[in-house]
């Protein structure tokens, strides 16, 4: 806040009670301190009088502090903050989309492939071949199955069509509600079921392709987005919200173009070439992403954000690369070629840690490179912003 | 400031910008103020005052007016701004039609729909 007159700090008196508020309010950040400690001193003692802090009063500084730590860590200099929101949005909501598109993509040829089979095989009976049987043991829940996780995604595409149409009902955060509680309550089971079990596989089973530890972060941040957008109000505006629609239409077509069952629709169009093909869009996605991260204002301010995020999702396939293939990359983008996978693998055996503590210091690792890049880039920004 | 505020503000933000409508006024005083305003209904904590004037405050619709030291203690007065006045007017006005519109279905709606106690 930028004050027209300003009085000198310190001009509290000490005193017992003084003294005990300023030690309760000690607990906020010092910079809000700085700029309220003497103020917020001023308003306590008017009304608590002669007596100490109450409970009451421990209760409240304690969630200002919260609040004002939690701002004071984690969000972007003011000047930076309208963009940083524009871009957050855009950038979870687009990649949300992606995740959706891949989703119904699949499921349109799942149909397309089962109406196929039921030609094809017309003279058996109905309940092996008709084809919508087909089309479900496919998609959903067949041995191969290509996405047992269908209604999380099936939901947040309808929550993201709503969320970015013309008229955003507040209702829009129901199903991305539903979709999010899923996928943190299967993957809770998944992971917690693993606990007890060898723990090499309980980095398998928090970030494996059915349950997507990076997915759920993403979901989380995606259902936070849509509550603070459409049910409160302060949605994006002109030239935003277009980059918002352009991002969720570009990333869900590279989403529909990249699925595990598009993929056997390029090897029916190209049996030497399909895999070439999804990794050559998913390049060219990845670049497109990181470009506009690197070379936009909008993608600057997101950018300490985005690669704690993006290592929730890339450092443990460092991990799962060393468990034997099978079924690990599938259902995942396949940017890498089997080839790379192998010689990955073989790079990782070395490295290895005895099996049950791989978990706690991987976790951990995840959680130091996140944090060194945040706060170093911020400390770097600050540096800079303070620096004639 | 960030996005566009469609939806209606709550009811603490709603008394703070009300007692600031009359003229500035330091944190106790908005807290004193607000009590009043609702007839004692509602109470701001001195942590959701500021939450709520910081949040305010980045949205342009309050700002510093003057500091003053009283009784040698510290004391920040408040003010609206116009972008807060023009709020806190399209939020009184949409708070009235409601209230209008629900008197009136009352009245039309006979005795028995009163409130407790109302004579039939």
């Amino acid at each position: 806040m930028t004050t027209t007159a300003r009085a000198s700090a310190k001009t509290v008196p000490p005193g017992p009670t003084t003294a005990a508020y300023r030690r309760l309010l000690a607990i906020l950040p010092p910079g809000y301190r700085r700029e309220h400690g003497d103020e917020l001193l001023d308003v306590y003692l008017e009304a608590a009088g002669e007596r100490g802090p109450s409970l009451v009063d421990r209760l409240d500084v304690a969630r200002l502090a919260g609040r004002t730590w939690g701002r004071a860590l984690f969000l972007p200099q003011p000047q930076d903050r309208e963009r940083w929101w524009a871009g957050t949005v855009i950038g979870v909501l687009g990649l949300l989309s992606f995740g959706a598109g891949r989703v119904v993509g699949d499921a349109v040829l799942a149909v397309w492939q089962g109406i196929r089979d039921e030609r094809q095989y017309s003279g058996l009976q109905w309940w092996d071949q008709s084809w919508w049987s087909s089309a479900v043991d496919r998609f959903a829940s067949g041995t191969y199955a290509w996405h047992s996780d269908w209604p999380v995604w099936f939901l947040w595409a309808v929550a993201l069509i709503l969320a970015v149409g013309p008229r955003r009902p507040a209702w829009a955060v129901v199903p991305a509600a539903i979709a999010t509680a899923v996928t943190a309550s299967t993957w809770l089971v998944v992971v917690v079921g693993h606990v007890d079990v060898d723990r090499r596989y309980l980095v398998f089973a928090a970030w494996g392709p059915m349950v997507r530890a990076g997915w759920l972060a993403l979901q989380v941040a995606g259902f936070l987005m849509l509550v603070a957008t459409v049910r409160r109000g302060t949605f994006l505006r002109d030239r935003d919200i277009r980059a918002l629609r352009a991002a969720a239409v570009v990333s869900a077509v590279v989403g529909i173009a990249t699925g595990s069952g598009m993929f056997l629709a390029w090897l029916l169009m190209s049996h030497d070439h399909a895999q070439g093909i999804i990794q050559v869009v998913l390049a060219a996605y990845l670049t497109l992403l990181l470009g506009l991260l690197v070379g936009t204002r909008t993608g600057r301010a997101v950018l300490p954000y985005a690669v704690p995020i993006g290592m929730v999702f890339v450092l443990p396939r460092a991990l799962l690369l060393r468990v034997p293939k099978g079924g690990i990359a599938w259902g995942d983008p396949m940017l890498l070629p089997v080839g790379a996978r192998d010689f990955l693998s073989g790079l990782t055996k070395p490295l290895a840690l005895p099996r049950g503590w791989e978990a706690l210091p991987f976790a951990a690792l995840v959680a130091t490179a996140a944090a060194a890049w945040f706060f170093g880039l911020r400390v770097l920004r600050g540096r800079r912003a303070a620096s004639p | 400031m960030v996005g566009v505020m469609t939806d209606r503000v709550q009811e603490p933000t709603f008394l703070i910008l009300t007692a600031l409508a009359s003229g500035p006024q330091h944190g106790y005083g908005i807290i004193k103020d607000a009590e009043a305003i609702s007839s004692g209904a509602v109470t701001l904590r001195v942590g959701t005052l500021y939450g709520a004037l910081d949040r305010l405050d980045a949205q342009g619709l309050v700002e510093v007016d003057r500091e003053e030291v009283v009784d040698s203690r510290l004391r920040r007065y408040y003010r609206l701004t116009e972008a807060g006045s023009a709020r806190l007017a399209q939020e009184a006005e949409r708070v009235r039609r409601q209230a209008d519109a629900a008197l009136v279905r009352l009245r039309s709606a006979g005795p028995a729909h009163h409130a407790p106690g109302a004579p039939a």
